[in-house]
């Protein structure tokens, strides 16, 4: 189920009151809950309901294992074993929806080339939506549990956790120490955290109905597929268009996922923080898809080695840590290229930091000059991310470097949507509490229609249908 | 708790009044009630563009009538009304009305008693009715050149671009509309859009896909609804596709029209439906000089003539022909199409100033043999 849909609003709308009579109750409400979610993801389709629960089942059996384990209370050499049958489990059967086409049909063309006369594959796998995510979140499960961090919890709660719909399919990955107890608390109906919730999911349809798509249209589709028939200015607006726009789908689906769940009284893990502000790569990935870069720190980079050891071993962490968070996103060279240029980036930040010498130039220049080098090098990463192919990215970038003439799609409306939206990430912290202060304090009848307007202007600038959120496919 | 931060997702609820539930609900409500009642003509507007089979439609439409009745009566339609005025979005659009057939037009292909086509016939693919002349393009004077259609004509349209570019002879431009076809022209008009197109850009090549969409009812203008694939269906389905193909004729006949065909289909019902609409454009194209039929089917099936997830190239190459809906090609599907379409066109085009050719890893192996005919479903 999409979340700009009507089918979403009367969804909600039914959760929302069965989720609030039924907090006192909290065998029946987790019931509710789970059934509402399983609900939510086989409205997608229902043959990939048997997966999730499969996934719930086995992974709390695993944590349940885990904690078997134990001797006095600490982590023993067999607990190590059903850490291991976790991660191979749970990132084998990622690696098969995955990879699995994309593997054999590189085994039979390394095969054809030695001579093998084989056959294309008749594999086919489809992606199911969302497997990405609550995959993660099930490992971190095990591995907290594992690691003695978190108490194993009854498997009703797992599955709540593991599907609770606002985070099911694209996120924040929530931790289990983060949601169980807020799942055990009753919550307080007298006290609904609802101008932040409707603030958010107001913010995130705009962002996802109107920007993202606005943007998908109008430039970055057609400049991306033909990149030659476009001039080089245009390739470059594209560029920063996709930027702002896969910004904007994914923090919209998030700020959406976080309101729908503060309404139900529940906070999830902020997952963005004005990414484009970032003076440096590794400011970058503290603001964008944090939860994400939180789980690769902690389940990837740290058990590496971290920042422990020589400066090449640390180096030799991130680019690692990097590459297979790029490789999380698809079988594909350009996502490996994607995470390679994030990964030498940071390694290359951390040296030129080591030896940096101040040469005189004034503070905020150089700020200014750090921001646009951070935000180019970001930019330059999403080119490879979004071309389909890498002749494709290369041909954007020699376009952009070589100035062509050619069609010219950028209108006014769109510049002014990109530097609107770059202008946007600058906005004290305090304006943005303000309005919302503002809100809290409208009675009932003012804030209802507050955002119908919203509705209004959402269904009247927005495409007719919705397109899928860009990382539904990851 | 996260500190206050710009405009993401961070916690600012330090200082705001919180709600009880049941006035969030009271909030929601209100929100949902009046957003549908000023956005009541595009919601009602939607659900009228839901599939004629859909069981969903009926209930949907009645719903949002109701809706739509009552935002009339409050005036309540007026703001969106004014916010589409202030904005252009509001250019309604009559609907184009396909002109009758030309005198001494193509005489109505084979059916059945009943309107259906003759399950026997079968359209011979390799027409021999001389086409229009075009003249001979150059790098200086390309041909101007229409592609789009439905979602098909996305992948398809982007691969055959690039293909064209490569071959230096086209000026292209590519016009796809998700979702649309010759069935529901009240979400879509696309004989309108079309002739909009020959006045406007009076392209020499079109290269058009439909009918991903177009197996589903249609709805008379007169309230009669055909089921889909009824004698009647057919009958006005085949008069829509010899209607765009005959407003699509150059009276001075220097225009080129490939219509292409679906490809197989994965799944089985969906594979047969598109097999009826292929029958329909390739005998309506074959008696008609100005268009070529292009038969997609023998480039996207196996050994064994099924639907084939992934395939070899020229070179032996293998990679994945569709994308995982079983419906839509992946982009080396595309430009096998594409490179695929470019040769076909050699029989009408004096393509010699250019040496470009179809990179052996993209080009469909020679192996591939064009069917003889286009057989309607058990046929």
């Amino acid at each position: 189920m999409l979340f700009p849909t009507v089918d979403f609003a009367l969804f909600f709308v039914v959760v929302f009151t069965g989720h609030w009579v039924l907090r006192p109750r909290p065998a029946a409400w987790r019931l509710f809950i789970l059934a509402a979610s399983l609900f939510f993801y086989g409205y997608w389709d229902w043959g990939f309901v048997p997966l999730i629960s499969a996934s719930i089942v086995g992974n709390w059996a695993l944590g349940q294992w885990a904690r078997r384990t134990f001797e006095a209370g600490e982590p023993t050499a067999r607990t190590r074993l059903v850490v291991v049958v976790a991660a191979l489990g749970n990132l084998g059967i990622l690696a098969w929806f995955k990879y699995a086409g994309f593997f054999a049909t590189s085994v039979v063309n390394t095969a054809n080339e030695m001579g093998l006369d084989l056959g294309p594959p008749t594999i086919e796998v489809l992606l199911p939506v969302g497997i990405s995510f609550f995959t993660f979140q099930a490992l971190s499960y095990v591995i907290d549990v594992a690691r003695g961090e978190l108490e194993p919890v009854e498997l009703a709660e797992f599955g709540v956790f593991l599907s609770f719909f606002p985070q099911l399919v694209a996120g924040p990955i929530v931790r289990a120490s983060e949601l169980v107890p807020q799942m055990r608390a009753k919550g307080d109906p007298r006290h609904v955290q609802s101008a932040e919730g409707f603030r958010l999911i107001a913010a995130g349809l705009v962002k996802k109905v109107v920007v993202a798509n606005y943007l998908g249209t109008q430039i970055v589709d057609p400049v991306f597929a033909l990149p030659d028939q476009h001039s080089g200015l245009t390739v470059l607006l594209a560029v920063y268009a996709y930027a702002i726009q896969i910004y904007a789908d994914f923090s919209g689906y998030t700020d959406i996922a976080i309101g729908c769940a503060l309404l139900l009284g529940f906070r999830f893990p902020q997952n963005f923080d004005a990414p484009y502000v970032a003076t440096s790569l590794q400011d970058f990935w503290r603001r964008w898809h944090m939860t994400l870069s939180r789980w690769l720190r902690d389940y990837l980079y740290v058990p590496l080695g971290g920042n422990r050891g020589s400066p090449r071993r640390l180096e030799r962490n991130l680019l690692i840590t990097m590459l297979l968070g790029g490789l999380w996103h698809g079988a594909a060279w350009n996502f490996v290229i994607w995470g390679a240029i994030h990964g030498f980036g940071l390694a290359l930040e951390r040296r030129i930091k080591v030896s940096w010498k101040p040469i005189g130039l004034p503070q905020p220049l150089v700020q200014v000059l750090q921001w646009l080098l951070t935000f180019h090098i970001v930019c330059l990463a999403w080119v490879f991310f979004r071309a389909e192919t890498f002749g494709l990215a290369t041909d954007i970038l020699t376009r952009i470097a070589d100035g062509g003439t050619g069609a010219d799609v950028a209108t006014w409306v769109v510049l002014a949507t990109i530097a609107g939206m770059l202008a946007s990430q600058f906005v004290a912290p305090e304006r943005v509490a303000a309005a919302q202060r503002h809100l809290s304090q409208m009675p009932v009848a003012a804030q209802g229609m507050l955002l119908a307007g919203v509705l209004l202007l959402i269904d009247t600038f927005g495409p007719v249908g919705v397109a899928p959120f860009i990382y539904f496919q990851f | 708790m996260a500190a206050p931060h710009r405009s993401d997702d961070a916690g600012t609820e330090a200082t705001d009044r919180t709600m009880a539930a049941g006035r969030v609900l009271q909030v929601m409500l209100l929100a949902l009630c009046l957003g549908a009642l000023l956005n009541a003509d595009a919601l009602l507007e939607r659900a009228e563009r839901r599939d004629l089979d859909d069981p969903r439609r009926d209930a949907s439409v009645f719903t949002w009538n109701l809706v739509a009745d009552l935002s009339h009566l409050l005036s309540l339609d007026r703001p969106r009304q004014l916010l589409e005025s202030v904005t252009g979005r509001d250019d309604d659009v009559e609907p184009f009305v396909l002109p009758p057939p030309p005198s001494g037009s193509p005489s109505p292909a084979p059916t059945t008693p009943g309107g259906a086509p003759d399950p026997s016939a079968s359209v011979t693919t390799t027409t021999t009715v001389a086409g229009p002349e075009l003249r001979t393009p150059t790098a200086a004077e390309p041909l101007r050149t229409w592609i789009g259609g439905d979602s098909m004509a996305q992948t398809m349209g982007i691969s055959l671009s690039r293909a064209m570019l490569d071959v230096g002879l086209f000026e292209t431009s590519l016009d796809y509309r998700i979702s649309t076809g010759l069935t529901r022209p009240d979400y879509f008009d696309w004989p309108g859009h079309l002739a909009g197109i020959v006045a406007e850009q009076d392209p020499e090549l079109l290269v058009i896909i439909f009918g991903a969409n177009d197996s589903q009812g249609i709805e008379m203008p007169d309230g009669r609804v055909f089921e889909r694939n009824s004698p009647d269906w057919l009958a006005e389905y085949r008069r829509r596709t010899a209607g765009t193909m005959d407003l699509l004729r150059d009276p001075d006949g220097d225009r080129l029209v490939v219509w292409v065909g679906q490809p197989p289909m994965r799944d089985g019902g969906f594979n047969e439906r598109m097999a009826y609409l292929n029958n329909i454009y390739a005998e309506e194209a074959a008696t008609r000089p100005w268009i070529r039929y292009f038969d997609t089917w023998p480039f996207f099936t196996d050994g064994a003539g099924a639907y084939a997830p992934s395939l070899a190239s020229a070179d032996g190459t293998i990679a994945d022909m569709r994308t995982g809906d079983g419906i839509h090609l992946s982009t080396p599907g595309g430009d096998r199409l594409a490179w695929a379409i470019i040769e076909a066109l050699r029989d009408d085009l004096d393509l010699s100033a250019s040496t470009a050719a179809a990179p052996p890893s993209l080009a469909p192996p020679d192996e591939v043999r064009e069917r003889t005919a286009v057989p309607a479903p058990g046929g």
